[in-house]
């Protein structure tokens, strides 16, 4: 891969991730105001479509505040670290058979270390914002996303296992014609665990506990304004789509489809995962940061577990 | 012996009778202060559980405390004792409720409680100068008189009875410090920060304003500030909580911060002018609140009121309680699931539901939510025509809404997981406080006062309370849903057999804007959808208002936070307020 072709293949993904998640904030407003009997916003651009870019103007020009107190260097570096990991996941997504910026070997080892690292920014910025609330999200996000980072990764284990590859190209060409791995009843478990574990790596609710505003007022990112702010706003959708593509990727067959385009089959999964995500959003309340770790550790670990012996046996026996 | 006999042998005066709340027999005891004590515990014994209130009266060369207490059926009783030396012994080894009404005494009046846990000013800010309910208090505030202040009622000692033998938490005592600590602007430690002394040993947080302290049991905890400012405080309650990592261990409510002096403008309005200002007390709830001063009024000037009055005042209170539980709903969905997850969506659906009862309100009064709708003798507005077709259209719509909250709310999962257990009040510790309304019958205590003691013809309507069992979260949600139906039924009721007539006994329905009412005094109180909706009116035959208590249930209710708080989550306590159904409208005052 040739220096030039790298760096227009980045610059052109950063393009993409960037719209993609300012317009996930539209759409997921749009949806919300949908299902809660709202019209949600129609002030800016035909139903509202230029919102995001007002959105975005409105917090470049916002007054960046760093608090008394905090840790400058840390305080200042934290939106960062929870922004950039949720791009770089993207350079291993394989949009198609044709659209990919690298293909590792390890991609889906290299997806999940490095969308683990958005840990970081949030326990930092909780850390460095020298504030009690902030700090009690900092505690509770580094509790929840370690925590899931388990079953999330025992769940993919179960593709990698039929598939026998860790590359994501190599697992969405083991699911050419129709053989998704969401239809092997393994498979649909991992599917399901999968799901519910990057609803809780990503703090959606019902798992999002770490900004709990009505307990924590807005846990890591209190104290943050601006474009510092944004970024983790920004970082959260990215990395929700990314979730939303690697399920589609792993357990949905990727790219494959009939008569259309394969990017557009890759988009139209994702987008349908995503707003399953944002339906489960809306529709439930939070649950308690004790019974979360409990689900996790008492329920979702060991049946993950399981499903990843009963998935080597079915590869041992049947595949 | 009976209880009076007791009362007198004590060497209380004792009279009996029908008292100022209409059916319900009222024993009033007037003692010495020495007796207080005694007498407050034969009435405990004698089944007065119930703390309902303390009210200061000045009685010019000193001032008069008045307890009321009730029995949960329909038996009153009233203690009194003058403060000599402005000093009286405190009841609350008898009533544990007492605690928030004697400092609300002392903080307005001046009266030093003996042998309270934990006197200090509740309403008023702590260096507050006076005590603004004695009438010698200077109308424009201690800064007109400046100087003069101390000489009319020097402040009694701040501290000199602190300290009784009643342990609540382990926040007695060190929570001032603490609570100042919390306050404080962070200088001295951004100093240390600034300085670049960062690694220090005695702090093991860098960059930190905060410190972890030893708790009595050695683990670490910090003390955090939630509210004035803070998204589930529903408005401007102030609570220091001292949590180790997620478990609250204590919580001290500070409030105060609304405090509107509604009780001491009473005192320079005429009875009939005071009314508007009543709506804006518990602001969810202006029909109640207004509703229960005119009763009062109309008991203190034998006002008599028509049938047609009666029925219309039973269908603007039993809408405003479903008004005022479709916010608790939706608040309460805010506060479990967050204004960006499932919750907001509750919220949103008990609002659209919520707008069709302020619709009704609005073609009736002109107004959405302050109607200065009652008035003594009567109500200002009739019915417009064509009105009981859409109110019952509106009652239809909101009734089938209730099921589908169940369904999607009620009977979720994650919702139980939240709500079961949390926050338990058991009926003993409900009473002693004085916790009325949902809570209360949460707890399996079936007192409603629109049943125990009815007033405005709820006694034709045959009310069923709703009680539920386990005095936990979701048992006071049990009893406000079911009491949204109950609420409903009640309102249809009354619009179908609304009886023709005029709306008031005398001729404009309007009142002398000087009704001077004869020297007495009156106590009234309804069941407003927060609980024991009181006001307690005293007259000196003059045009105003000698004396106007008003008995708020969210006061009381919110004092039960201490109890409930230790042991549960940060989020559990989010969800006990949210249950509490606190308006601070009514709270601070």
């Amino acid at each position: 891969m040739s220096f030039g072709w790298a760096m227009g293949g980045g610059v052109t993904l950063l393009a993409f991730v960037l719209t993609t998640a300012a317009y996930l904030t539209w759409l997921e407003r749009k949806f919300a105001s949908r299902l809660q009997g709202r019209v949600g916003p129609n002030r800016v651009g035909p139903v509202g479509t230029l919102q995001p870019a007002a959105d975005g103007l409105k917090l470049i020009t916002k007054e960046d505040i760093t608090p008394d107190g905090a840790e400058p260097i840390a305080y200042n570096l934290a939106p960062v670290i929870a922004l950039v990991p949720a791009i770089l996941v993207y350079a291993v997504l394989p949009f198609s058979d044709q659209i990919q910026l690298v293909d590792l070997n390890l991609g889906l080892l290299f997806f999940l270390a490095v969308a683990g690292l958005v840990v970081f920014g949030v326990m930092t910025a909780g850390w460095a914002s020298n504030n009690k609330y902030a700090m009690l999200a900092a505690m509770r996000a580094a509790a929840q996303m370690i925590a899931y980072e388990v079953p999330l990764a025992l769940a993919a284990l179960v593709p990698v296992l039929l598939a026998g590859t860790l590359s994501l190209r190599g697992l969405v060409g083991a699911q050419a014609d129709g053989a998704w791995f969401v239809l092997n009843p393994f498979g649909l478990v991992a599917f399901l665990l999968f799901t519910l574990a990057s609803l809780a790596e990503s703090n959606r609710s019902p798992f999002d506990v770490p900004e709990a505003e009505s307990e924590i007022v807005s846990g890591a990112n209190v104290e943050y304004s601006g474009m510092k702010f944004a970024f983790f706003y920004l970082g959260e959708y990215a990395h929700l789509w990314a979730s939303s593509a690697l399920t589609a990727v792993l357990f949905l067959g990727g790219w494959h489809g009939p008569a259309l385009p394969g990017w557009l089959w890759l988009l139209l999964k994702t987008y349908g995962v995503f707003v399953f995500v944002m339906w489960i959003r809306w529709s439930l309340v939070r649950v308690r940061v004790d019974q979360l770790m409990d689900l996790n550790w008492k329920l979702l670990v060991p049946l993950a577990l399981a499903n990843v012996f009963g998935a080597a046996l079915w590869v041992v026996l049947i595949g | 012996m009976t209880l009076a006999e007791t009362l007198r042998t004590i060497g209380a005066e004792v009279t009996e009778g029908p008292g100022d709340a209409a059916p319900a027999p009222l024993t009033r005891v007037t003692v010495p202060p020495e007796r207080l004590l005694a007498a407050a515990g034969a009435l405990r014994d004698a089944g007065f559980r119930y703390y309902s209130f303390a009210s200061g009266l000045d009685r010019g060369e000193a001032v008069e405390v008045v307890h009321r207490v009730l029995d949960l059926g329909s038996r009153h009783a009233e203690l009194r004792a003058v403060a000599a030396g402005n000093r009286l012994p405190s009841l609350v080894p008898i009533w544990a409720g007492a605690d928030w009404h004697e400092r609300e005494v002392y903080d307005l009046f001046g009266v030093t409680f003996d042998g309270h846990p934990d006197l200090r000013r509740i309403l008023l800010p702590d260096d507050w100068e006076g005590h603004p309910l004695r009438k010698s208090y200077p109308l424009g505030g201690p800064w007109a008189h400046r100087g003069n202040v101390h000489d009319i009622y020097p402040s009694p000692p701040q501290s000199a009875s602190v300290g009784g033998g009643y342990a609540r938490s382990p926040l007695r005592g060190d929570a001032s410090p603490g609570a100042q600590a919390a306050a404080a602007p962070a200088s001295a430690a951004y100093a240390v920060g600034a300085a670049g002394d960062l690694h220090s040993p005695g702090r093991p947080l860098v960059g930190s304003t905060f410190t972890l302290e030893p708790g009595p049991d050695g683990r670490e905890e910090m003390t955090i500030n939630m509210g004035p400012q803070h998204p589930a405080t529903h408005g401007v309650l102030r609570l220091i909580l001292r949590v180790a990592g997620e478990e609250v261990r204590a919580a001290q409510p500070d409030i105060g911060y609304l405090h509107t002096a509604f009780e001491k403008l009473a005192e320079s309005r005429s009875y009939v002018q005071y009314v508007p200002i009543l709506d804006r007390t518990d602001y969810l709830a202006a029909m109640a609140n207004t509703l229960v001063y005119c009763l009062a009024v109309e008991k203190l000037a034998g006002l008599d009121t028509t049938r047609r009055t009666d029925y219309l005042r039973v269908f603007t209170a039993e809408m405003q309680r479903v008004a005022s539980h479709l916010v608790w709903l939706g608040t309460w969905g805010l506060d479990l699931g967050g204004a960006l997850g499932g919750g907001t969506s509750l919220w949103l659906y008990c609002f659209r539901e919520r707008e069709l009862v302020l619709d009704l309100f609005e073609e009736l009064t002109g107004s959405r939510m302050m109607y200065h709708f009652n008035t003594p003798g009567g109500v200002r507005y009739d019915l417009p025509p064509g009105y009981d077709r859409r109110a019952l259209a509106a009652i239809a719509r909101v009734e089938a809404r209730i099921s589908e909250y169940e369904a999607i709310f009620g009977d979720n999962a994650i919702f139980r997981a939240r709500t079961d257990g949390i926050g338990r009040v058991t009926p003993e510790l409900a009473m002693t406080i004085g916790v009325s309304g949902p809570v209360l019958r949460g707890t399996g205590v079936p007192y409603d006062i629109r049943v125990a003691e009815p007033y405005s013809s709820y006694q034709e309507f045959g009310v069923r309370v709703a009680t539920a069992e386990g005095g936990d979260c979701h048992a006071s949600y049990q009893v406000r849903i079911a009491e949204m139906r109950e609420a409903l039924r009640l309102a249809r009721a009354a619009i179908e057999g609304l009886p023709e007539g005029p709306l008031s006994t005398r001729r404009a329905h309007t009142l002398p804007k000087g009704l001077k009412p004869p020297k007495g005094e009156a106590y009234v109180h309804i069941e407003s959808p927060r609980g024991e909706l009181g006001c307690y009116l005293v007259s000196d035959g003059s045009p105003t208002p000698y004396r106007m208590k008003w008995r708020a249930p969210s006061f009381s209710n919110l004092a039960l936070i201490p109890y409930l708080a230790p042991g549960h989550k940060v989020a559990d306590l989010v969800a006990i307020i949210g249950s509490l159904d606190p308006v601070f409208g009514e709270v601070d005052r």
